[in-house]
C-alpha cells in the first residue's frame, strides 16, 4: 500500500535531511582529522540505512510483476547492512576513547566481538527458507518472522559493548572535566539502544533509525563544543574555555576548599619566535602543551592556553608546600624533555601559583593577577640568578 | 495514519530545535540577532506540537468538543503567519548587519500590517468563516472563500525576505558578506519545496519538519560563524587558515600567494598606551586589509598575536607589491584619522607556491616568514 510509503517518507525524510545538512558542513568547516572521518562514515551509514529502509517500502503490497522479489531482495538488503551501522558506532567510540582505530584490538578479542556477526549472517542467509527474521506474504506484504528480535539483539550487542567501554573510562577517570565528557558520550550512546527495544517491542514506532541520527546530532554537538573551547594549535583547552571553567568554580566555592590556579609561562619564548622563525614556535608551544598534560594527566587538573605562551591549570593541592613542589617537579620535567628537535633551544618556564578556593568575594580578575604577579616575579628571580 | 504517526513525524524536529535551541541558550554571547533567532525556533517547535492536535481532531472528530477543532485550527493558521513574519525581520536585520537606519525600522514596524490583518481574519473564522470553517454536525474542516489569503500572505513574507536578501548580497562588496546573504536567499527554498510537496499531496508532512530543517541549517552557518571567525578583527582565525590551506593543496590549485604580515613593535604599543590602543591598531588593520583584499577571492586571516596571513592571487609580484603599498596607504591613513599619538609601521613578506615544487606549507611559511624578518630588520637598520 503506497500508505505505507507515505507514512515512512513523512517520519524519515527530516533525519535524512540533518543528516545530510551535518555531513556537508563537517565535510566544509572541518579539518579532515581520523575521529571527524569515522563520524562522517556513522553519518552516511545511517543515512544508506533510511534509505534501504524507505526502499523496502516501494513494493509493499503492490501488485506489479516482479514486486515480491523486489520485497526480498530490498529487505535482505537492509538486514544485511544492519549490523555495519552498530560496528561503526563501536569504532568511533573507540577511537574516541583510545584514540586508535579497531584494528588495534587484539585479534582474540575482535574475533569475539565478531562471533555473533558471523551467527547472524547464517541465519540471514536461511531466512528465505526458516523464515525465521521475515517473510514476504501473497498480497507481497512485509511480515514479521518469528525470530524478528534477533537483529534488534545483535545491533544492541554492538551498541551495549560500545556503551560500557564508555562507562568504564567514566568510573575511572580522575578528572571531573572529562568525566563529564565521558559522561554525555556515554548518555548518547544509551539513545539508539532504549530506542531499539522500543521498536523491538512497538513494531509501529519506528525510532530505531530517527532516534540514531538524533544521537548522530547529539554527538555533532559535542564535537563542535569541543571544536570551540579547545585551541587549535596546542589541542588543550582555550582561554573562552578557561574563564568559564573558572567562573564555575567560583560560583560553588566552599566545596573546593583547596583548588588553586597555576599560570606558567615559557621563557625566552619571544626569542624562539624570532630567531627561529613560527614554525620551531609553534613547535615549542605544541612541544609545552604535551608536557604540561603529560604531567598532570593522572590528577583531576584543568589545563588551559592563556595566551601567546602562557598556559594555566586549575587543580587541588592540600597546601602552598604542595603547591611548590608541584611547580618544581613541572620545571624539573621541563629541563628533561623541553628540548628542540635538533637541541635548537631549552623549553623551560616560570610559574606562580595562587590557592583562591575558600576565600569569598574575589573576582576572576584577581585570582588571575596574584598568579601573574608571582610568576612575574619568579621570572624576574630566575633571570637574575 | 494513526494519532502516533503523527507524533512520530513531528517529534524529531521538534526534539533536534529543542537542541538549537538550548545551544543558543548557552553558547554564542557574540550574536546579536540571537532573540529573534530564538523567537524562531519557538515558535516552529510550537506549531510542530499544535499541528500533531490538529491531526488529532481530524482523525478522531468525536472525542473533543468542537471547540478544539477551532482551537488547534486558529492557533495553527496565526502561528504560520507570525512565524512568516518573524522569518522576514530576521533575514532583515541579519542582512542589514542588526544595525538598522530609523527609515528601515519604520519599514519593518509597517511591514507588520498585513500579518495583523491576516490574523484579525483567522482570528474572527468562527463568525466569518473566511479562512476556514468547522461543520458543527460532523466535525469536519473546510476551506473558506479567503482561504489562498493566508496562505499568499506566508510565503510572501518570505520570498521578500529572500529577495531583499539577494539584492544586498549584489550590493554588498565583502565577498564573504556575499556568500553570507546569498545562503539567508536560498536557505527558504527548504520549507517552499516542503510546502510545495505537501499541498500536492494531503499526506506529505513536509512544511514544518522542513523549516525546522532550515532553521537547523542556519544554526550550523552561525555555528561556522563562531568557528572561524576571530571576534577581535572579525577575520578569519588560524584554524579556518589552516582548513582552506589544507583544501588549496588538495584542490591542487597553483601560483597562489602567501603574505605574512607582522606588526612592528606591537609590544610596545602595548605597554605604552595599553591594551585597548594596541587592539584597535589590530582593528585598523584589519579593516584595511579587508578594504584592499575584501572583494577579491583573498582569504584574509588573524594568524596570531600581532600577525596576519593573507592568502591571494596575483597575475605577478609587481601587481602584488602595488597591493601591499596600498595596504600599508590605507592603514597608515585610517590610523592617522584616529589619532596622532603613535605611528605603526607593518613588515610583509610573502611566498609563492608552485605545485610542481611539492613545497609543504611548513616551508612556504619559512620563507614568507624569513622575508618578513628580513624587512623589519632592513627597517630597523634604517632608523
Amino acid at each position: 500500500m503506497i500508505i505505507n510509503l507515505t507514512l515512512h517518507l513523512n517520519v524519515y525524510l527530516f533525519p535524512m535531511i540533518l543528516l545530510a545538512i551535518i555531513f556537508i558542513s563537517m565535510k566544509k568547516n572541518q579539518a579532515q582529522t581520523m575521529d571527524n572521518r569515522l563520524y562522517r562514515a556513522l553519518l552516511q551509514s545511517t543515512f544508506l540505512m533510511l534509505l534501504v529502509e524507505l526502499s523496502t517500502w516501494i513494493m509493499d503490497g503492490s501488485e506489479l510483476p516482479f514486486a515480491g522479489l523486489i520485497m526480498w531482495a530490498t529487505n535482505l538488503t537492509y538486514f544485511l547492512l544492519l549490523p555495519i551501522m552498530s560496528l561503526l558506532w563501536v569504532n568511533y567510540v573507540y577511537f574516541y576513547l583510545f584514540k586508535k582505530t579497531l584494528s588495534y584490538v587484539k585479534s582474540f578479542n575482535m574475533v569475539c566481538m565478531l562471533i555473533p556477526l558471523g551467527i547472524y549472517y547464517g541465519v540471514l542467509m536461511t531466512t528465505i527458507f526458516t523464515q525465521w527474521f521475515f517473510t514476504i506474504d501473497r498480497q507481497n506484504h512485509y511480515i514479521r518472522g518469528f525470530h524478528f528480535y534477533l537483529p534488534y539483539i545483535l545491533v544492541n550487542i554492538y551498541l551495549v559493548i560500545a556503551f560500557l567501554m564508555v562507562m568504564s573510562f567514566v568510573l575511572s577517570e580522575v578528572s571531573s572535566f572529562r568525566k563529564k565528557q565521558y559522561l554525555s558520550l556515554c548518555v548518547v550512546t544509551g539513545i539508539p539502544i532504549a530506542a531499539n527495544i522500543i521498536q523491538m517491542v512497538y513494531p509501529n514506532l519506528w525510532l530505531s533509525l530517527p532516534m540514531t541520527a538524533f544521537a548522530e546530532l547529539l554527538l555533532y554537538v559535542q564535537m563542535q563544543r569541543n571544536h570551540i573551547t579547545t585551541d587549535a594549535l596546542t589541542g588543550v583547552n582555550n582561554r573562552g574555555c578557561f574563564n568559564a571553567y573558572l567562573e564555575k568554580k567560583l560560583e560553588q566555592r566552599g566545596e573546593n576548599q583547596n583548588l588553586y590556579l597555576f599560570m606558567m609561562d615559557l621563557d625566552h619564548f619571544k626569542e624562539i619566535n624570532d630567531t627561529f622563525g613560527h614554525v620551531v614556535g609553534d613547535e615549542a608551544l605544541m612541544k609545552a602543551a604535551s608536557i604540561i598534560c603529560e604531567f598532570f594527566h593522572r590528577t583531576d587538573a584543568f589545563l588551559a592556553r592563556y595566551g601567546g605562551d602562557e598556559f594555566c591549570v586549575i587543580t587541588y593541592c592540600q597546601n602552598d608546600k604542595e603547591a611548590k613542589r608541584l611547580t618544581e617537579q613541572l620545571q624539573q620535567t621541563f629541563s628533561e624533555s623541553g628540548r628542540g628537535r635538533s637541541q635548537e633551544y631549552n623549553l623551560s618556564c616560570s610559574i606562580g601559583f595562587t590557592r583562591f578556593g575558600s576565600e569569598t568575594k574575589v573576582s576572576q580578575e584577581e585570582i588571575i593577577h596574584r598568579a601573574d604577579m608571582m610568576m612575574y616575579m619568579e621570572k624576574k628571580r630566575r633571570r637574575n640568578l | 495514519m494513526s494519532i502516533w504517526d503523527y507524533i512520530q513525524i513531528e517529534i524529531l524536529p521538534i526534539l533536534a530545535l529543542a537542541v538549537v535551541l538550548y545551544l543558543s541558550l548557552t553558547g554564542f554571547q557574540s550574536f546579536q540577532n540571537n532573540q529573534r533567532f530564538r523567537v524562531l525556533i519557538i515558535l516552529v517547535m510550537c506549531i510542530l506540537a499544535v499541528d500533531i492536535g490538529n491531526w488529532y481532531t481530524v482523525l478522531k472528530p468525536f472525542a473533543l468538543p468542537v471547540f478544539f477543532a477551532w482551537f488547534f485550527n486558529i492557533f495553527y493558521f496565526l502561528l504560520t503567519e507570525i512565524i512568516a513574519f518573524f522569518w522576514f525581520s530576521y533575514v532583515y536585520n541579519q542582512i542589514n548587519e542588526n544595525n538598522l537606519s530609523a527609515r528601515q525600522k519604520k519599514l519593518l514596524k509597517l511591514s507588520v500590517i498585513p500579518m495583523l490583518v491576516v490574523c484579525l481574519i483567522i482570528l474572527g473564522s468562527p463568525w466569518n468563516h473566511m479562512i476556514f470553517y468547522i461543520n458543527p454536525l460532523d466535525h469536519t474542516y473546510h476551506r473558506g472563500v479567503l482561504h489562498l489569503i493566508q496562505f499568499f500572505c506566508g510565503f510572501g513574507y518570505m520570498l521578500a525576505a529572500s529577495v531583499l536578501a539577494y539584492k544586498r548580497s549584489l550590493e554588498v562588496q565583502l565577498m564573504e558578506q556575499k556568500k553570507e546573504y546569498r545562503f539567508l536567499c536560498f536557505v527558504v527554498f527548504l520549507p517552499f519545496i516542503g510546502g510545495i510537496l505537501q499541498m500536492l499531496n494531503y499526506y506529505f508532512v513536509f512544511l514544518w519538519p522542513f523549516t525546522a530543517g532550515a532553521i537547523f541549517l542556519m544554526y550550523t552557518d552561525l555555528q561556522k560563524h563562531q568557528i572561524s571567525v576571530d571576534p577581535l578583527t572579525s577575520l578569519n582565525n588560524r584554524g579556518n587558515l589552516e582548513r582552506y590551506l589544507q583544501q588549496k593543496i588538495t584542490n591542487r590549485d597553483n601560483g597562489w600567494y602567501m603574505i605574512m604580515i607582522d606588526v612592528d613593535y606591537f609590544k610596545t604599543i602595548n605597554d605604552k598606551f595599553g591594551h585597548m590602543a594596541g587592539d584597535r591598531v589590530l582593528q585598523i588593520l584589519a579593516n584595511s586589509l579587508k578594504a584592499v583584499f575584501g572583494s577579491t577571492d583573498a582569504f584574509i586571516s588573524r594568524y596570531g598575536g600581532d600577525e596576519f596571513m593573507i592568502i591571494a592571487e596575483a597575475v605577478s609580484t609587481e601587481a602584488l607589491d602595488g597591493e601591499i603599498k596600498r595596504c600599508r596607504d590605507e592603514f597608515d591613513k585610517q590610523l592617522k584619522e584616529e589619532n596622532d599619538l603613535y605611528n605603526v609601521e607593518i613588515s610583509v613578506g610573502y611566498a609563492q607556491y608552485i605545485d610542481a615544487d611539492k613545497t609543504p606549507v611548513q616551508e612556504m611559511l619559512k620563507k614568507a616568514d624569513a622575508r618578513m624578518y628580513a624587512h623589519k630588520r632592513k627597517e630597523k637598520g634604517a632608523e
